[in-house]
């Protein structure tokens, strides 16, 4: 038995592409408001290692829906001949360019594929569309049609009584906005349109599902990587006599603020690389606003934690070192341990919560000078960039591959995150801590990707 | 293992820069060979770069494997070649002075002893050392006087290709570097251990070799002046361990007193000098127990160590958790797996600039209701009439329902219309123009002449039947497409309530 086939067909214009491009998160799929950009059938197959388990056909638009019905009602026999009247008629047209688009849009169909049938759920339905719904009728394929509401969805009822009465199977389904449990579930919906078609699609579901954990935790290791990295760069240069001290110490802090924005849009690449998005265009504060967003307070306070936030946050880092004095004390320290490195903590959370680096003017151990800039001690900086980091994965993720256009990150993310779970919360500032305190061995590095993985999964969930 | 581990982080390394879905690919159709015998993660991993070492360049595990390994055999040819050259030295007799009891124990015991000292310093556990501050100093201070270290010594003079790709995926401050030096210290431990056995056995085979090739007579003597009962108690303490089993190997009282050399007058005149050579079963047990003995425990320990943090390393080691998705997650592809065929351009497009409406200069109108627009006939006509403010004399149908030969009787109809009256096709304007317009279009022309006025009316439509005016972006989609006929008198009039346009 062949694997399923979808041919994605209906009216020019009406969103077959972007359809296309959701379904098989494939943003190459050329999406323009012209009519006729689709001139030739593509497909796109969900392979799982190499093996097909199903594949969808991007379709022209119909062009001359009514010239084909009356061919095909000239050459009409009874109803159950319907199918091989279609098929007549591509072997009959094949090559002439005055049909080309019906052919090509209705051969996957003669050849098993089941049928898509895509209708703009914005606009009115019209009587031009009862040639092109005949047509797919008379193939006696599988069929279901999506209306897909390119803009206010003003006109579904009349479309599902329209449909209804062509196809058994009616669903609303927005190629920009669906998100993946929407896609999800109308892959499933496919796998009802053929009893022999099920078993392959809920494979193909499960594979994906897995994916999508799978893209999960890649995003997680690259921001993890990402935050490692910055959390631990480090920019240095000897100082000659020649070299003014000023001129030098804002030559590199420039340096180091350079590493961290490229290292932070080498995280950003990652994750979008990872959704198999090649194309955004995207817009982020950072980028061009650097010394009054990345580094200055006010962004701790919209991107990071409020100052009282800061002061909690190292109160339970502190907490945690301190009871780990007490518990190797055997708890002799009667938790004295915890509370002290509680206090230590919340202070050094309110000193540090402004400075981002510092630079150094260190010997050098066979004589002059160099200065040092970073690796960065400020204890909100990880919140800071992870909170931007999971603002970019929360709409990259969620973004459909249809959706063109620049992805705008807010300068508030938090308006736009759901509130961190207590658990995650306390887990990241541990993970934090010692990446901050240098100690970024393999547990940390998991451990990070592991609990940045929840946030995304319960974030996916919102 | 250590060549496979080498192997994995020199690969990890190659890695790093290369897109992720090639190396998802490539992973999975070397997993897909591996199937389906290699499902534990080490067994995964080690299958995983032996199926690499076949495709991949050169990965330089083996070769220092084979290079690790010969330098422990050099180590040990080199313990050998010391301990015999020790030994002949401290057993030297040449019948003037006998050998020297004190002189044997202190290097062959007291030496040895002192340096599992520091060994036993560097082999401590990192949580530990970190407690004490500065002991992490002293840890690798002291690591550098392992005879271990002449194994990076000699690593210095390996060909280029093996040694590049080994330091760039070590290099300092790497965090493979970090989780590799668990491993690397019990690689250099390893190696010392095997020199001290060869050490020690070296010494034993020269010892034994000069005790049954030469007479041998030993004494004690020292400037110390101990009480031979004191000596007594020293010597019954050091062969505590074997006096039980091997009693001629602990030296009685009476051996003690009478090999007791004096740098004057040598031995007690009341020595019997055939006791002289009974000393030797004590020191060669002491050399055993003392020297041999730890150090192959210690060969043991260290052998142990160096296998659990191999396979420590290949679970731990920062970036393997990566290579273990890619080798156990599907690919998933659902991607087309060709590029798209880029759509025709039209050169008119470029060419043909968007003309003003031509001027309603007909004096009447026929009106075609394109596609079923949804408005009564007499409506449509009295709305046209009111914005454009001429005579409608009729209202027709094509497209949408009507059949092929109902649009060929609209058409012949409308050429029979008054040739000074223009026709007038209102079509939805959120549609696009499909080629069935197009070719209504046509026929048009065809039958009604080139002159006459054909406007083409864009609209929206309100629930009432009222029309409305179309979208910019409609309007631009349909204008664009009838340029493309370059007929110039076909207009493309948007509906507009005003009439003005």
């Amino acid at each position: 038995m062949s694997e399923p086939v979808f041919a994605v067909v209906g009216h020019p214009n009406k969103g077959k592409s972007s359809i296309v491009s959701t379904l098989a998160s494939d943003d190459s799929v050329s999406i323009s408001p012209e009519p006729g950009t689709t001139t030739r059938c593509r497909r796109f197959p969900m392979t799982v290692d190499g093996e097909e388990l199903y594949a969808l056909v991007d379709t022209p638009g119909f062009q001359r829906a009514r010239r084909v019905l009356h061919w095909m009602r000239q050459h009409e026999t009874t109803a159950d001949r319907h199918a091989e009247v279609v098929r007549r008629f591509v072997e009959t047209h094949r090559g002439e360019e005055v049909f080309a688009e019906e052919c090509e849009l209705l051969q996957p169909i003669i050849d098993g594929a089941g049928i898509l049938y895509v209708v703009d759920g914005s606009v009115p339905f019209g009587e031009e569309y009862e040639p092109e719904m005949e047509i797919l009728r008379w193939t006696g394929q599988p069929s279901m049609a999506l209306i897909n509401p390119i803009g206010p969805a003003d006109y579904i009822g009349p479309w599902k009584a329209a449909l209804g009465q062509y196809f058994k199977v009616v669903r609303v389904f927005d190629a920009v906005m669906a998100e993946f449990e929407k896609r999800i579930d109308l892959l499933r919906a496919f796998g009802q349109l053929q009893e022999e078609w099920r078993e392959s699609l809920e494979r193909a579901v499960r594979c994906l599902q897995h994916d999508r954990e799978r893209q999960r935790r890649f995003a997680a290791r690259a921001i993890a990587d990402g935050l490692a990295s910055m959390l631990s760069l480090q920019v240095e240069e000897k100082l000659t006599s020649r070299d003014k001290f000023d001129s030098l110490r804002s030559e590199i802090e420039a340096r180091f603020q350079e590493g961290l924005r490229s290292l932070e849009q080498r995280c950003r690449d990652e994750v979008e690389t990872v959704y198999s998005h090649r194309r955004i265009d995207r817009r982020e504060a950072a980028l061009t606003q650097l010394d009054e967003d990345l580094f200055a307070e006010k962004t701790w306070l919209v991107f990071g934690l409020r100052k009282r936030e800061l002061m909690a946050t190292g109160a339970m880092g502190g907490a945690a070192s301190g009871a780990v004095v007490d518990a190797q004390l055997g708890g002799m320290s009667f938790l004295l341990g915890a509370a002290l490195g509680a206090g230590i903590g919340a202070a050094l959370g309110w000193w540090t919560a402004d400075r981002l680096v510092k630079v150094r003017l260190l010997d050098i151990p066979l004589g002059g000078k160099k200065l040092v800039a970073g690796p960065t001690r400020n204890r909100s900086f990880p919140h800071v960039v992870f909170n931007r980091a999971r603002h970019h994965h929360f709409l990259v993720a969620r973004r459909n591959h249809s959706l063109r256009g620049e992805l705008a990150l807010s300068e508030h993310p938090d308006d736009a995150l759901p509130p961190l779970s207590k658990n995650h919360r306390s887990e990241l500032e541990r993970r934090f801590e010692q990446l901050r305190k240098g100690s970024e061995g393999p547990d940390t590095l998991e451990g990070l990707v592991d609990v940045i993985a929840a946030v995304f999964s319960a974030d996916e969930k919102e | 293992m250590l060549a496979d581990l080498i192997d994995l982080v020199v690969q990890m390394q190659r890695d790093a820069g290369r897109p992720e879905v090639a190396l998802h690919r490539r992973d999975r159709a070397l997993v897909a060979a591996l199937r389906p015998h290699a499902r534990e993660t080490r067994s995964l991993l080690l299958a995983w770069i032996d199926a690499l070492r076949r495709t991949e360049a050169h990965l330089p595990g083996r070769a220092l494997g084979a290079i690790y390994r010969l330098q422990i055999v050099i180590l040990v040819l080199l313990g050998l070649v010391a301990g015999w050259v020790a030994a002949a030295a401290v057993y030297s007799y040449d019948g003037s002075r006998p050998v020297n009891v004190v002189q044997v124990l202190a290097v062959f015991v007291g030496a040895q002893l002192l340096l599992l000292l520091p060994l036993g310093v560097v082999m401590l556990p990192q949580r530990l050392t970190h407690l004490v501050p500065g002991f992490v100093a002293v840890q690798e201070a002291l690591a550098w006087f392992s005879p271990g270290q002449l194994v990076r010594l000699l690593a210095r003079w390996l060909p280029q290709g093996i040694r590049q790709p080994l330091t760039s995926a070590t290099r300092s401050g790497s965090l493979q570097t970090r989780q590799l030096g668990g491993v690397q210290k019990w690689a250099i431990l390893f190696p010392a251990q095997a020199f001290a056995i060869a050490f020690n056995l070296g010494a034993l085979a020269g010892c034994l070799y000069l005790i049954t090739f030469s007479d041998l007579a030993f004494a004690w003597s020292t400037t110390l002046e101990p009480d031979p009962e004191q000596v007594h108690r020293l010597t019954g303490i050091l062969s505590a361990p074997w006096a039980r089993f091997v009693p001629d190997a602990a030296p009685p009282l009476d051996l003690i007193r009478e090999t007791l050399y004096y740098r004057q007058t040598g031995v007690s005149d009341l020595s019997d000098p055939s006791r002289w050579g009974q000393w030797w079963p004590f020191l060669v047990a002491s050399m055993i127990t003392y020297g041999l003995l730890p150090r192959l425990a210690l060969l043991a320990l260290a052998g142990g160590q160096l296998h659990r943090s191999l396979r420590r390393a290949f679970a731990e080691i920062p970036g393997v958790t990566l290579v273990l998705d890619r080798l156990t997650c599907e690919l998933v592809s659902t991607q087309a797996t060709s590029p798209e065929v880029p759509a025709p351009t039209n050169s008119a497009d470029q060419t043909l600039t968007s003309a003003s409406p031509t001027p309603l200069d007909a004096g009447e109108l026929t009106v075609v209701n394109w596609s079923g627009l949804e408005v009564a006939d007499e409506s449509l006509a009295l709305q046209c009439q009111a914005a454009w403010s001429r005579q409608i004399i009729g209202v027709r149908h094509a497209g949408g329902r009507s059949s092929i030969s109902e649009d060929e009787e609209t058409v012949a109809a409308l050429a029979a219309s008054p040739p000074s009256s223009g026709i007038a096709l209102v079509v939805k304007a959120w549609e696009p123009p499909v080629m069935e317009l197009i070719d209504f279009l046509r026929d048009l022309r065809q039958s009604a002449g080139s002159r006459r006025l054909i406007i083409v009316a864009p609209t929206g439509i309100q629930a009432t039947g009222q029309l409305t005016p179309p979208q910019p972006a409609d309007l631009a989609q349909w204008e664009k497409r009838l340029r493309r006929l370059q007929d110039p008198a076909l207009s493309v009039r948007p509906w507009s309530q005003g009439g003005a346009s």
